[in-house]
């Protein structure tokens, strides 16, 4: 093994100043409960309400995991396919590609959301005598999505426009004399792309997909404006009917950043274990 | 037998190659030297398809490209061409993200379908010829310039390319790594191997060649000369 050796092992102190000042606080809250908030509709122990609240914080947090990894996975994929369009594309494809991600990079997302969920249906609602005519009535019908579809096909497709620009920008990395030395070797085209210039694109964008990643999955508490019951849909249920809202919204904070941080550790991991030491095998990644 | 019919070539106004006719049958090693800017990186670079031209036409062991040819014959028979034509870069351009061994057997396995374990044999088999079967499993990058080359060359022949094609292949290393390959092209040449070398250096035309063939301007100049020493 002759992979490289890091320094940086030491872990930072911020992170766990912050978590202890966060509990600090709301033990603080908790103990010196009660006439802080008036109008709290229940004047028991912040411990005792979060207790309450807590099945449905869990529930939140296992949605907002399901969104992120299925947006994730929607950005990614797509993000690859567009930015092999706007490199390999050619003409029409590339123009296609281009026009699909600075639509999505010039449109807020919120927005996007709204069309998905709110909008499509009424679109579906508008072609009914359409597709009635064309004796399949039942197609108006799947325009109206689930709020998780509509939240991973919201943020994963508004993703994807992030994504592909830095999958190209990886592609157009990788120095032209590394295709032609595949192509003299009689590699096709495609063999090229993917046996050497894409393994060692991915290599390149790992860093600044990963922290796109961390972005998406904070981003995906806009979801929560389509009636996803994701973390920020829980935090907003129990700091509404509560009126604890600090209390809640560092407890919410707290869990996003608790996923988020071993995310972008994860990924500086991953980052340097993804130069394996030995690799005759055939595979393309 | 790789014959070059009265090839032309142009950027913008300026003739790189012009009318460039030459023969080049089984067995030989040919030199190919000339002053800098005198078409030769364009010329070699045309035979396996890496560019183009505007007139004539190259043939190779009976696949003829011509710059008439539709987009995808011409692919077709580019690639026909470049799995018989090995070529040599002058800057080695190994792949960073393999193994030594797996720069061999990439092409291999995945242009002729040759079994990995069988393919991992040859490379190796290879590797050895080149006196680097220790540095298997190094990255290029961990491999001074002289040893990049001599594994660039065995990921070359590792396809038994029919002709090598050798731009520069020497240029950037020093004299005693250089020697190190010349070793090599000219135990190439003496098993048969059929060779182009690009060249700017006399010494490596007479450790190797066959035959010299000088370009100016973009034409073949002055005939060619058999090589007294060979
Ligand atoms: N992509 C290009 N665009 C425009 N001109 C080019 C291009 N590639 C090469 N040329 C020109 O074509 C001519 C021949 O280039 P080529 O690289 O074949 O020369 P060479 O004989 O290999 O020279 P050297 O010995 O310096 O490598 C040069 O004048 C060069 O400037
Ligand atoms: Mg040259």
């Amino acid at each position: 093994m002759n992979g490289p050796t890091f320094q940086e092992r030491k872990r930072p102190w911020w992170p766990a100043i912050l978590l202890l000042s966060c509990v600090a606080l709301m033990a603080h809250t908790a103990s010196t409960s009660p006439g802080a908030a008036p109008s709290s509709l229940d004047q028991s122990s912040f411990w005792q309400l979060l207790q309450g609240w807590a099945p449905i914080f869990l529930k939140g947090t296992w949605v907002t995991i399901q969104l992120s990894v299925l947006s994730m996975a929607v950005a990614s994929t797509l993000g690859i396919v567009l930015a092999l369009c706007r490199v390999y594309g050619g003409g029409t494809a590339s123009g296609l590609a281009l026009t699909y991600i600075e639509f999505m990079r010039g449109t807020p997302l919120l927005v996007q959301l709204y069309f998905i969920y709110y909008g499509l249906p009424q679109l579906g609602e508008a072609l009914r005598p359409f597709f009635d005519q064309l004796g399949v009535p039942g197609l108006s019908r799947i325009f109206t999505l689930s709020s998780m579809t509509a939240g991973v096909a919201g943020v994963g497709l508004n993703y994807a426009a992030y994504e592909a620009e830095i999958y190209r920008a990886g592609i157009m990395a990788i120095p032209r004399s590394q295709s032609e030395a595949a192509a003299a070797l009689g590699l096709t085209r495609f063999q090229t792309i993917r046996l050497v210039v894409l393994p060692q694109a991915f290599r390149l964008v790992i860093p600044p997909v990963t922290n796109d990643f961390v972005a998406l999955f904070k981003d995906t508490s806009i979801v929560s404006v389509v009636a996803l019951q994701e973390l920020t849909d829980s935090f907003r249920k129990a700091s509404t009917s509560t009126n604890r809202h600090m209390e809640f919204a560092i407890v919410t904070a707290l869990i996003y950043f608790l996923l988020a941080y071993p995310l972008s550790r994860l990924a500086r991991r991953l980052e340097k274990r993804i130069h394996p030491h030995h690799d005759h095998d055939t595979q393309p990644l | 037998m790789i014959t070059i019919r009265n090839l032309s070539k142009r950027y913008g106004d300026h003739q790189v190659l012009d009318g460039v006719s030459l023969a080049i049958s089984k067995g030989e090693t040919v030199a190919l030297l000339g002053p800098s800017g005198s078409g030769k990186t364009t010329l070699l670079r045309c035979i396996n398809g890496l560019e183009r031209f505007d007139e004539g036409e190259i043939e190779v062991d009976g696949i003829v490209i011509s710059p008439a040819l539709s987009s995808s014959e011409r692919q077709r028979r580019v690639r026909e061409i470049r799995i018989r034509c090995g070529f040599v870069f002058q800057q080695f351009h190994l792949f960073p993200h393999r193994s030594t061994l797996s720069n061999l057997t990439l092409a291999p396995i995945h242009v002729k379908r040759t079994d990995a374990d069988v393919a991992r044999e040859e490379g190796l088999a290879l590797l050895e010829h080149v006196g680097l079967a220790h540095k298997a499993d190094v990255r290029p990058n961990k491999l001074s310039g002289g040893e990049q080359q001599r594994v660039a060359i065995a990921r070359a022949l590792a396809m038994c390319p029919a002709y090598l094609l050798y731009d520069e292949p020497t240029s950037s290393l020093d004299q005693s790594r250089a020697r190190e390959i010349w070793s090599i092209m000219q135990r190439l040449a003496t098993e048969g191997q059929t060779q182009i070398v690009v060249t700017h250096q006399e010494e490596l035309t007479r450790a190797i060649a066959c035959r010299v063939v000088r370009m100016s301007h973009g034409k073949i100049g002055g005939g060619t000369e058999a090589n007294p020493a060979v």
